[in-house]
């Protein structure tokens, strides 16, 4: 195996890099002072599109592209930072925010620059009381040493970073629902257009980016966009995060290129199964990605391209490993759970199917499955997927659905032909 | 009155092609609006185009030809040579499965629910759905029978939650009462806690609500509506003039409930919940419903032709002893042929208005929205034809200098028809004067004390035909419904 790069997690090792004076000896905030001093904002946004940067949330989009949406000519914008990390299975940007605040803060102040924006925000999960505690106190290092505030690096950009804590929602990790919880309202999803970069916060406009995504910005900025273009793969560059879950001998969080095989991830990296466990399945992108089988594990490669093509998808890198003594009727009944619970039940496909797909689930679980349940859950997913709601909430409901019984067929069936589980 | 989602009329107009026929629309306007304007039928919930654009509820999916896949017309603008497709196979799956998604829950509970003959459910089932229900599992419970204000009951479990009425409340009134609570299928629309929802345009909500969820508690179990007939009118219950649709039974002989129409110039969509109820004044049990004549100290009921002889005699009386007084709440037609009579037939100029010129023209509104000070339907007609007579400086303050003044002996009342605009109205004709006959024509219950000698019953602003005139001197058309007391009758046939 050759050894990984390391850009986002590249000084988790050293002890208190959570200090300023740390991260500094290490080389911290020489990008944001680079940029500041010697970088014209639009060349810090070429810079980003040339790097191929995708969003590390889930969604993928060209990070240099959205910022290119936003009017140079706004007099007010803003920069949200999303750390609302509520995606089942993903817990990369806790790290960040717990072990290298500063790293997030230092690409903060460089997206901020490049597009211009003099206040910004970080939308932190409510319990991610950890990470909003050293958030805090890296802003308030950076703006005691004139990191933050006014005037920064003796430059004439200003910026203010403030943590916002929310409120434990997962639609409020949707962009808009992010936004709008921010507004003050009920965390729900905004129709679009328009879109944030032209109405956003305030109905100012605002970009809005993943946690991972920002960090990795110092990186690019001292090394170059053809250098973080030679890891990862052609369309998917860089590294990611990887957040290994499930019954495997070494869960964690890995920082790994991007094309990189899953079937290493679970047996090397991740130690493989324990006990005399063998796998059964994988979500591979977060609880919304649709599962791959075992078969289809062991030649996946982890890319945005590459999970497409099979009709799954990268997502925010929560690989979930499922092992053979996991019933799938069981565990997909915990899943609609969560959607039915989590649905801002604002569109009417998402608020009435995810409840419709849970209890159907059930009747299954239960014994009171019938033959024509399995059409139908099939039928009613289809109709909640491609763009039918205002986010992608109701897709991520229904992707688990369609690929659970699609690529499990025998084990719903088997629960309503026999009124028990296979196991 | 502006409506939020629409830019005004300037827009340019341009062509685009929906289901192969060529259409004009703004330029830039909603899409959506530019289809059911133009006929084009697009199932929708959520959207009205007096509100803001919510597009939560899925149902006006379109396929635009260079867009990847469907979209909610709602939410698209119009752009030059756009060609639109309402009626491919895939829009009609859409709208299929999303009146699936909202009929799940709903109770189905049509033979008891008021909206039924009018609901958008039951509506686009019939033309968009007509699908077998593959809904097996138990359906979620929710709270019903909510009185939520003086004159709205809500349902939670027929709701399928378009949000309309939280955006009306936001958006038009601003005063906010509504939202919806909770999240996903566990999702209700309620008030909140601290506020009772007793503003003056709630009505509106049940208007727009397209289901039962919000009722009038006011029509409420009260008639179902394919037995109603609708009038276009104007409301009577102050200077607005709001456009409105009244519904009556035309066999009952009843009218039922008194509706905003659109009138982007007037009213917009809405109304307030005050003039909505000046219907109730045309109910038989408040009306005057036979000619009454004063003898021993008593009314009692009689003929018209016995009336006809008394007006004879009456009409004998020097034209100097004969006045007259009219509230501003007759037609123009009616006042023009009051004045007419009186001046040509009598001879007599002792005619006198309740028409307040200052306030007649007055356009500021008591409640930021709609209702108006002169709670009078027509001061502007009345001064406008007194004026044609050259009366118009007799007014209500000069004719009560002249009743103690002046030798009259017969007046003629032309009374209100809405008692609530006029509160201290008998109290004019109880001091003592010269007067030895009071003939009082109009429709109220309320006058049949034996301050009159003469009562003659005419009809409503339901039962006629003619025109209201209103503070910014609009003349706006009232249709004749259904004669609500066979026994009234017209002005010009009263006074002929």
């Amino acid at each position: 195996m050759t050894p990984t790069p390391k850009i986002v997690f590249q000084n988790l090792h050293i002890p208190n890099i959570k200090k300023l004076a740390v991260y500094r000896e290490h080389g911290g905030y020489t990008a944001a002072q680079k940029v500041l001093k010697e970088t014209k904002p639009e060349d810090i946004i070429t810079l980003v599109k040339n790097s191929g940067l995708r969003g590390r949330g889930g969604a993928g989009f060209g990070t240099g592209m959205k910022w290119s949406f936003v009017p140079k000519d706004a007099p007010l914008k803003y920069l949200l930072c999303n750390a609302d990390e509520g995606e089942p299975g993903t817990f990369k940007d806790r790290i960040l925010m717990e072990q290298i605040p500063h790293s997030t803060l230092e690409g903060m102040i460089i997206a901020c620059y490049a597009i211009q924006c003099p206040r910004a925000y970080i939308y932190v999960r409510g319990e991610y009381t950890e990470s909003i505690e050293a958030l805090e106190a890296a802003i308030q290092e950076c703006t005691k040493n004139n990191f933050l505030g006014k005037n920064i690096f003796g430059t004439p950009f200003s910026l203010d970073i403030h943590v916002f804590k929310g409120a434990g929602a997962y639609i409020c990790g949707e962009e808009t629902g992010l936004v709008t919880s921010m507004e003050g309202a009920k965390g729900q999803p905004k129709v679009k257009p328009p879109f944030p970069a032209i109405s956003g916060f305030n109905k100012k406009p605002t970009v809005i980016n993943n946690v991972e995504t920002l960090a990795v910005l110092p990186w690019i900025i001292l090394n170059g966009a053809d250098n973080y273009k030679k890891i990862g793969t052609e369309k998917s560059p860089g590294t990611k995060l990887f957040c290994l879950s499930g019954p495997v001998k070494n869960p964690g969080t890995y920082e790994l290129p991007l094309g990189f095989p899953l079937k290493d991830l679970i047996y090397d990296i991740g130690g493989g199964l324990t006990g005399n466990l063998k796998l059964k399945a994988v979500i591979p992108g977060g609880l919304s990605a649709p599962v791959l089988t075992a078969e289809e594990t062991m030649t996946m490669t982890m890319d945005f391209e590459s999970l497409a093509k099979v009709g799954s998808m990268l997502g925010s890198g929560g690989v979930i490993v499922i092992a053979n003594d996991q019933c799938m009727v069981d565990l997909l009944s915990v899943i609609t759970y969560f959607y039915k619970h989590e649905s801002c039940g604002q569109c009417t496909p998402c608020r009435e199917g995810t409840g419709w797909m849970k209890k159907v689930v059930d009747s299954i679980l239960h014994q009171r499955g019938r033959a024509e349940d399995i059409p139908l859950l099939q039928d009613i997913s289809t109709n909640m997927m491609g763009g039918r709601t205002i986010c992608a909430l109701s897709d991520a409901a229904a992707m688990p659905v369609k690929s659970f019984v699609t690529k499990f067929k025998q084990e719903f069936e088997y629960h309503i032909k026999n009124k028990r589980c296979h196991l | 009155m502006t409506s939020h989602s629409e830019p005004k009329a300037k827009n340019p107009m341009v062509k685009i092609t929906a289901d192969g026929k060529v259409i004009e629309a703004p330029k830039g306007g909603n899409l959506l609006k530019a289809l059911l304007d133009n006929g084009v039928s697009v199932p929708h919930y959520c959207y009205h185009p007096g509100l803001s654009v919510a597009g939560c509820c899925r149902m006006c999916f379109v396929e635009v030809e260079g867009q990847p896949r469907p979209l909610i017309s709602c939410n698209a603008t119009v752009t030059e040579n756009m060609v639109v497709k309402t009626q491919t196979e895939t829009v009609k799956n859409i709208q299929k499965w999303n009146l699936a998604f909202h009929l799940i829950n709903h109770p189905l509970d049509c033979p008891i629910c008021d909206q039924a003959g009018e609901c958008g459910l039951q509506n686009y089932y019939m033309q968009f759905g007509k699908y077998e229900s593959r809904m097996e599992e138990e359906k979620v419970k929710k709270r019903k029978v909510i009185p939520i204000g003086d004159h709205v009951m809500l349902d939670t479990e027929r709701c399928i939650l378009c949000s309309r009425c939280v955006r009306f409340f936001d958006e038009v009134p601003k005063t906010s009462e509504m939202a919806i609570f909770n999240r996903g299928d566990r999702s209700e629309i309620g008030t909140y806690e601290d506020k009772a929802l007793n503003n003056n345009y709630t009505l509106n909500s049940v208007d727009i609500c397209p289901v039962g969820a919000l009722t009038s508690r006011d029509f409420r179990f009260k008639r179902r509506v394919w037995f109603l007939k609708d009038i276009p009118s104007i409301c009577p219950g102050c200077s607005t003039g709001c456009n409105v649709t009244i519904s009556q039974d035309p066999i009952e002989k009843r009218t039922y409930r008194m509706r905003p129409r659109f009138n982007e110039e007037v009213n917009g969509y809405w109304m307030c919940d005050y003039g909505r109820m000046r219907y109730k004044h045309t109910h038989r049990e408040s009306r005057i419903s036979t000619p009454l004549i004063k003898k021993a100290a008593t009314l009692i009921p009689t003929e018209w032709d016995e009336t006809k002889h008394e007006l004879f005699t009456i009409f004998k009386t020097p034209a100097s002893q004969i006045s007259v007084l009219i509230t501003p709440q007759y037609t123009s037609e009616d006042i023009t042929h009051i004045y007419d009579f009186f001046t040509k037939t009598i001879g007599t100029q002792n005619i006198f208005h309740c028409a307040d010129s200052h306030l007649a023209s007055d356009s500021t509104v008591t409640d930021e929205l709609l209702f108006r000070r002169d709670k009078n339907p027509n001061s502007q007609g009345l001064l406008k034809i007194s004026a044609h007579y050259k009366l118009q400086e007799q007014n209500l303050s000069l004719f009560q200098q002249k009743l103690k003044s002046d030798p009259w002996t017969i007046l003629f009342i032309f009374g209100p028809h809405d008692l609530e605009a006029y509160p201290e109205f008998l109290s004019w004709f109880k001091e003592n004067n010269s007067l030895k006959t009071k003939i009082y024509i109009g429709t109220q219950v309320k006058h049949q004390i034996p301050l009159f000698d003469l009562l003659l019953p005419t009809l409503t602003f339901i039962e006629t035909e003619g025109t209201f005139v209103n503070f910014k001197g609009l003349s706006q058309k009232l249709s004749r419904g259904v004669k609500l007391i066979p026994e009234a009758k017209p002005i010009c046939e009263i006074l002929c």
